[in-house]
C-alpha cells in the first residue's frame, strides 16, 4: 500500500526519534491531567479521526513511532507560517523548502483532500510561531500512546474485576460462607443478641430461647422429637434450621432506640424469629404414622416448593441432646442424628421404574403399543429376575406393567432400551448431582455405565442394581411431575421476622428447573393414577381427592447376611392441580403397599382434613 | 459497655468519610482548574483527618489505652509534616498521588492498631523514615539526567540484590526470604522491583529494536527465574506483567505480550507441575473447604471475615479479623472487609485505581521515553500487586502471598511502595517542567 511515489529526504533518520525530550513538537500539550482521561474516554474517535487525515499521505504503514516527526513536518507545511530553524528535530542543514514544500518526487493526486488542515480547520489551541506541523504533534503522540492506552484499560478492566467479583461474592456466596459449619465467628453475636424462635407455618414455637431472671439462656424445642432433624439442635454444634438460619437467629433488627434502652438495662437484644413452612398438623401425623419403625417421609408442596413436613426415624429430643450427646455419638448403631429424608441413601426398588417409563418414553414418543407376556421370571444367561412374591402377571400393557410393577416387564423394557437412554434420564432427573436442599443433603447416585452388562442394565430398570436414592430425591421427581415438569425450588423459611414483627425477608417461590416436559409429566401421572385405581395402592382408590403414586419394595442384604425390603410409596395428591407431594420409606418393613401406602393415607388424611 | 448505636454510627461515619473521599478521587479527572483541584485536595486531607482521627478514636474507646492516643498523635503530626514538607519543596507535585498514598497509608495505621498495635508502630516508624528518604527522590528524578543511562548498574543491583535473595531461600528452604537488620526486616524482592523496571526503561528508551527486546527478555527471565526458585511466586508474577507491559508500550507491537503471555501459560502449566507449592496453592483455591485443616484454613478465614462484614462491615474492632491468620499482611483486605465493609472494599480499589489512573496518565503526558517506560512500568507493578492480593483474599484466582501495598504490614514493602511513588512524584514535577 506504500505509495511508490513517496520518497523522504535523505539523511533524516526515520527510524528513530532524535534524542532529547521533543520540546519541539509539543506545544500544544495542557498541563492538565483531567484532559488525559477525557482522551482516554474518547481514543477511538480520535484515532479514526486521525487516520482518516493520514490516510492519502500513506502514513499508516508505518509503525506508530516510526512516523518521523521531523519529515511529517517536512512533508506539509500550511504555506506561509512554517519558517524553522535549526530545532532538534531538524538534522543540520535541512532546510524545507518554501511552497507546499512536498519531499521530490511526492506529487500528491489530490492535494486538497490530502492535506489535512483546510481551511477552518487549523487548531486553534496551537500557539502561533511555534513551528507547527501539518500533522499536529497533539495526534501523534496519540498513536504513539496507544499501547499507553491500551494498558490503562486492560489494568482498569482487572479494577472492575475485583470489583465485581467482591460484589458477586457479597450477593450469591455470603450466605453459604455464614452457614458454613465451620464459621465460628457469628457465636460471638450470642454474646449480645439473644437466640430468636423457629416458628411453624402456623405460627407455633418450634423452637425458642426462655430466658429466666438470672439471665441464664435455654433453647427449647416445645415439639420434642417430633421436629428434631429440620429443625435441628444448637448446642454440641449445629444441624438443621438451627444452623441453616444461625445467622439470622442471631441478628437483630429490632428497632435501634428500643435496642438501645436494653442495653442500657443490661439486657440483650433479641434476635430475629424465623417462620417456617413446616406445618405441624402434617409433621405429626406422619411422625406418629411411622410409628417405631426407621425411615422418613417428605411433604413439599409442588406449585412452590415450600416443605411442609420432614420427619426421620429415629430421632432424638433436642431439649436434652446435651445430656445424651456422649452417648449417642460413642454408640456405632444409633444413627438418630442422620435425617433420612435428606441424607438416607436407599436402593429405589420400584418407584424407580418411574425413570425407566421416562426412558421408554423419550425412546419411543409414546407408550402405546407396548405389551409383554409376564410369565414371572425373566433370564439373561445364568440370571434370573423374578417378579415379587412369585406372581405371574401374564398379558401387559404398559399402564398395566406400571400398576402391577411387573419387574419382568421393566427388566426386559432395559434389555432393550440399553444403558445410555436410562443414565441421560438419570441425569436429567439429577440423580448423582447436588440437590437443591434447604438442609443438609446427600446426592443420590447410581452404578451404570454403557459398558455394563446387560444383567445389569436390567436391574439398574426395575430399580435394584447399584441406584441409591434419598427421599427427597424422590420428592424432587414426583414434585416436577405433579407441577408440569417443573421442579420449584425447595424453601423451609418462609420469612424472617423482627421481635416487633417486621418483615425483615420473606421468600418468593422461584423455578428451580424443568426437569421434563408438560407432556411427559403428563403421560408419567396417567401411569401413576392407574397404581391407585387399579395396582398396589388401591387402598388410596376411594380417597376422595385424587391420588397418584408409585410403590416400591427395595431389596437389600441385611448386616447378618440376610434379605431385607424398604417399604417405598411416591406419589401426590389433587383435585385439578396438585396439592401435595409425598414421599414415604419404611426401612425394613415389607412391601410398599402393605406398609408405606397407610402411612401416605395418614398424612393425606391430615392434609385434607 | 457495648452500644449498638455508637456502632452502628461509627459504620455510617466511616462509609460516608470513604465514599466522600473516594467520589473527590474521580472529581479531580474532570476538574480543569488549579483552583478547584486544589479545593479538592483540601476537602480530601479533611477527610484524611476525619477518618484517621476517627478510627483512632473508635480503638481508644474498645481498648482505653493511652498510647493508642499517643500513636494518633504522631500520625496527625506525620501526615502534615508530609503534606507540608511535600508541597514546600515541590509546589508542583501532585495533589491527588500526595493525599492518596496519606489516605491508603492511614488506612493502614487505623487498621494495623486495631490488629496487632506493636505491628501498627513499628510501620508507622518504618512509613515516616521512607517518607523521609522519598523526600529527596523527586530532585534526584528531576535533575539527575544520568538515571537513563544507568543500565548496567541496575541490572547488577536488581540481580545481585535476587541472588541474596535465592541464598537465604535455599538456607531456609524456601521459608526465609528477608534479611534481619536492626529489627527492619529487609526484602530485597521489594527493592529490585525499581531497579527492574528502570533497567528496562533505559535499554528499551533508546533502542527498540529485536536485539534489544531480546537482551531485555533474557535479563528479565533470569529476574523471574530467581524469584521462581526461591518460591517468591507472587513477585515473580509481578514481573513478569512489568516487563510485558514495558515491552508492549516501549515496542507498539502486541505480538511480544501475546508471545509472553503464552510462554507464561506455559511456564504456569510446568510449574504447577514441578512445584508442590504451586499445586498446594492451586487446591486451596479450587475448593478451600476441603483443605481446610490445612493450606485452605487461611483463604476460609478470610472468606468468613469478608462474608460476617457484608456490605456495610461489623464496626471497627467489633468483628474477628484477628482470627484470620497473617491478616496484617496479606490478608488486610479481608480484616478491612470484615470490620469496615464490602462497600469500604470496593471504594479502597478505587482509590489504588485512581492511584493506578493518575500515574498512567502522568506517563502518557512525559516526553522522555525512559520516564514514560519507567512510570508505566511502576504503575502496571503498582496495580498488579492490588490485583494478586485483592483478588487472592477473594478467591478470584490462588494466593500469592502478596501484601496490599501501602496497607499492609511489611517493611521493604511499604518503603518500596513509597519510594516508587516519590518517583512518580518527581516525573510529573519534571513533567510540569517540560509543558512549560
Amino acid at each position: 500500500m506504500k505509495d511508490p511515489n513517496l520518497e523522504y529526504p535523505r539523511g533524516i533518520p526515520y527510524d528513530e526519534e532524535p534524542e532529547g525530550d521533543y520540546e519541539d513538537y509539543d506545544e500544544a500539550v495542557r498541563a492538565d491531567i483531567g484532559e488525559d482521561i477525557r482522551d482516554i474516554l474518547t481514543w477511538k474517535e480520535e484515532r479514526d479521526a486521525l487516520a482518516e487525515r493520514i490516510r492519502p499521505l500513506d502514513f499508516e504503514e508505518l509503525p506508530p513511532e516510526e512516523a518521523p516527526m521531523s519529515n511529517a513536518s517536512a512533508v506539509n507545511p500550511p504555506p506561509g507560517t512554517y519558517a524553522p530553524e535549526a530545532g532538534p528535530g531538524y538534522p543540520q542543514g535541512y532546510v524545507p523548502e518554501a511552497g507546499p514544500g512536498y519531499p521530490q518526487g511526492y506529487a500528491p493526486e489530490n492535494p486538497p483532500k490530502a492535506y489535512p488542515y483546510g481551511a477552518g480547520n487549523l487548531p486553534t489551541s496551537a500557539d502561533p510561531g511555534d513551528g507547527d506541523g501539518p500533522e499536529p504533534p497533539g495526534k501523534k503522540r496519540r498513536r504513539t500512546s496507544r499501547p499507553y492506552l491500551f494498558v490503562s484499560y486492560a489494568f482498569v478492566l482487572i479494577f472492575l474485576l475485583l470489583i465485581g467479583n467482591l460484589i458477586y461474592f457479597n450477593i450469591k456466596e455470603r450466605d453459604a460462607i455464614l452457614a458454613s459449619p465451620y464459621n465460628h465467628r457469628q457465636d460471638d453475636l450470642a454474646a449480645i443478641v439473644c437466640r430468636g424462635a423457629i416458628l411453624a407455618s402456623d405460627g407455633a414455637e418450634l423452637a425458642v430461647t426462655r430466658t429466666d431472671e438470672l439471665g441464664n439462656e435455654t433453647r427449647v424445642y416445645p415439639y420434642g422429637s417430633i421436629f428434631a432433624h429440620v429443625v435441628g439442635y444448637s448446642t454440641n454444634g449445629r444441624s438443621g434450621l438451627e444452623s441453616t438460619e444461625n445467622v439470622s437467629l442471631l441478628t437483630s433488627h429490632m428497632d435501634i432506640l428500643e435496642r438501645t434502652e436494653r442495653e442500657l438495662k443490661g439486657k440483650k437484644a433479641a434476635g430475629d424469629s424465623v417462620l417456617t413452612t413446616l406445618s405441624p398438623k402434617l409433621q405429626q401425623s406422619a411422625w406418629q404414622a411411622l410409628g417405631e419403625r426407621r425411615g422418613a417421609v417428605v411433604v413439599l408442596n409442588p406449585k412452590t416448593g415450600a416443605v411442609l413436613a420432614m420427619v426421620s426415624k429415629p430421632d432424638f429430643d433436642p431439649n436434652t441432646i446435651g445430656e445424651s450427646w456422649n452417648a449417642i455419638v460413642n454408640d456405632p448403631n444409633n444413627s438418630c442424628l442422620l435425617n433420612r429424608s435428606t441424607q438416607g441413601l436407599y436402593v429405589p426398588g420400584s418407584t424407580y421404574k418411574i425413570l425407566t417409563a421416562l426412558a421408554y418414553l423419550r425412546q419411543h414418543g409414546s407408550l402405546d403399543g407396548y405389551h409383554y407376556t409376564c410369565t414371572g421370571e425373566i433370564s439373561d444367561g445364568e440370571n434370573t429376575i423374578h417378579c415379587a412374591g412369585g406372581s405371574v402377571h401374564g398379558e401387559l400393557d404398559f399402564a398395566g406393567a406400571f400398576a402391577v410393577s411387573c419387574n419382568c416387564a421393566f427388566s426386559d423394557m432395559g434389555r432393550q432400551l440399553g444403558a445410555k437412554p436410562l443414565i441421560q434420564v438419570m441425569d436429567s432427573l439429577l440423580l448423582g448431582k447436588a440437590l437443591p436442599c434447604p438442609v443438609l443433603a446427600s446426592k443420590s447416585r447410581y452404578d451404570l455405565s454403557e459398558k455394563d452388562s446387560v444383567f445389569r442394565i436390567m436391574q439398574t430398570a426395575f430399580g435394584q442394581g447399584g441406584t441409591a436414592v434419598t427421599p427427597w430425591q424422590m420428592a424432587l421427581i414426583v414434585s416436577a411431575i405433579a407441577n408440569k415438569g417443573v421442579l420449584m425450588e425447595p424453601y423451609l423459611v418462609e420469612k424472617v421476622l423482627s421481635t416487633d414483627g417486621k418483615n425483615v425477608s420473606s421468600h418468593s417461590p422461584r423455578t428451580y428447573r424443568k426437569l421434563l416436559s408438560e407432556e411427559e409429566a403428563g403421560t408419567l401421572s396417567g401411569l401413576m393414577r392407574a397404581v391407585v385405581t387399579g395396582g398396589s395402592a388401591m387402598e388410596l382408590a376411594g380417597f376422595p381427592v385424587s391420588c397418584y403414586g408409585k410403590t416400591g419394595s427395595g431389596e437389600f442384604t441385611r448386616s447378618d447376611g440376610s434379605r431385607g425390603t424398604h417399604a417405598w410409596f411416591v406419589g401426590y395428591a389433587g383435585v385439578t392441580e396438585a396439592d401435595v407431594v409425598f414421599a414415604v420409606i419404611a426401612e425394613d418393613s415389607g412391601s410398599g403397599s402393605d406398609v408405606a401406602v397407610p402411612i401416605a393415607h395418614a398424612v393425606l388424611n391430615a392434609f385434607y382434613s | 459497655m457495648q452500644f449498638t448505636i455508637l456502632t452502628e454510627l461509627t459504620r455510617i461515619y466511616f462509609l460516608i468519610v470513604i465514599l466522600l473521599y473516594t467520589m473527590e478521587d474521580y472529581l479531580y479527572f474532570g476538574k480543569k482548574s488549579e483552583s478547584a483541584k486544589r479545593r479538592g485536595f483540601f476537602v480530601q486531607i479533611a477527610l484524611l483527618y476525619m477518618f484517621v482521627i476517627g478510627g483512632f478514636a473508635v480503638i481508644f474507646y474498645h481498648h482505653r489505652e493511652f498510647s493508642v492516643l499517643l500513636f494518633l498523635g504522631g500520625v496527625i503530626v506525620y501526615d502534615a509534616l508530609t503534606l507540608t514538607l511535600f508541597r514546600v519543596f515541590y509546589p508542583k507535585c501532585s495533589l491527588l498521588l500526595l493525599s492518596n498514598m496519606l489516605m491508603l497509608l492511614n488506612i493502614g495505621f487505623v487498621i494495623l492498631s486495631r490488629l496487632n498495635f506493636d505491628k501498627a508502630i513499628k510501620q508507622g516508624m518504618i512509613v515516616a523514615a521512607g517518607t523521609l528518604i522519598a523526600l529527596i527522590i523527586p530532585v534526584i528524578i528531576r535533575k539527575l539526567r544520568i538515571l537513563e543511562k544507568l543500565r548496567g548498574l541496575y541490572a547488577i543491583l536488581g540481580l545481585g540484590a535476587l541472588l541474596v535473595v535465592l541464598a537465604l531461600a535455599m538456607r531456609s528452604g524456601g521459608a526465609k526470604l528477608s534479611i534481619e537488620v536492626a529489627g527492619i526486616t529487609l526484602q530485597f524482592s521489594e527493592l529490585v522491583k525499581i531497579t527492574f523496571i528502570f533497567y528496562m526503561a533505559s535499554r528499551l528508551a533508546k533502542d527498540r529494536s529485536f536485539k534489544s527486546v531480546a537482551v531485555t527478555t533474557i535479563v528479565a527471565a533470569v529476574h523471574v527465574g530467581i524469584l521462581v526458585l526461591s518460591t517468591d511466586l507472587g513477585t515473580a508474577l509481578v514481573f513478569f506483567v512489568a516487563y510485558l507491559v514495558v515491552v508492549f508500550v516501549a515496542t507498539g507491537r502486541p505480538v511480544y505480550p501475546l508471545v509472553g503471555l503464552l510462554g507464561g501459560a506455559a511456564a504456569s502449566v510446568l510449574a504447577y507441575f514441578l512445584f508442590a507449592h504451586v499445586r498446594q496453592r492451586v487446591i486451596a483455591w479450587k475448593d478451600p473447604f476441603a483443605v481446610y485443616e490445612t493450606s485452605g484454613y487461611q483463604i476460609v478465614q478470610g472468606l468468613f471475615g469478608i462474608g460476617a462484614g457484608g456490605w456495610f462491615g461489623t464496626g471497627l474492632c467489633e468483628g474477628k479479623p484477628t482470627a484470620i491468620p497473617v491478616a496484617s499482611k496479606d490478608f488486610v483486605f479481608a480484616a478491612i472487609c470484615e470490620e469496615f465493609g464490602s462497600i469500604f472494599g470496593i471504594c479502597l480499589l478505587l482509590i489504588c485505581m485512581s492511584v493506578f489512573l493518575l500515574i498512567c496518565t502522568i506517563s502518557l503526558k512525559l516526553h522522555n521515553r525512559f520516564y514514560k517506560l519507567a512510570a508505566i512500568g511502576l504503575g502496571a507493578e503498582y496495580a498488579f500487586q492490588v490485583f494478586l492480593t485483592v483478588g487472592g483474599v477473594t478467591k478470584l484466582i490462588p494466593m500469592t502471598g502478596i501484601t496490599l501495598p501501602l496497607v499492609s504490614y511489611g517493611g521493604s514493602s511499604v518503603l518500596s511502595t513509597i519510594v516508587m511513588l516519590a518517583i512518580v512524584q518527581g516525573m510529573y514535577i519534571r513533567r510540569e517542567d517540560e509543558s512549560t
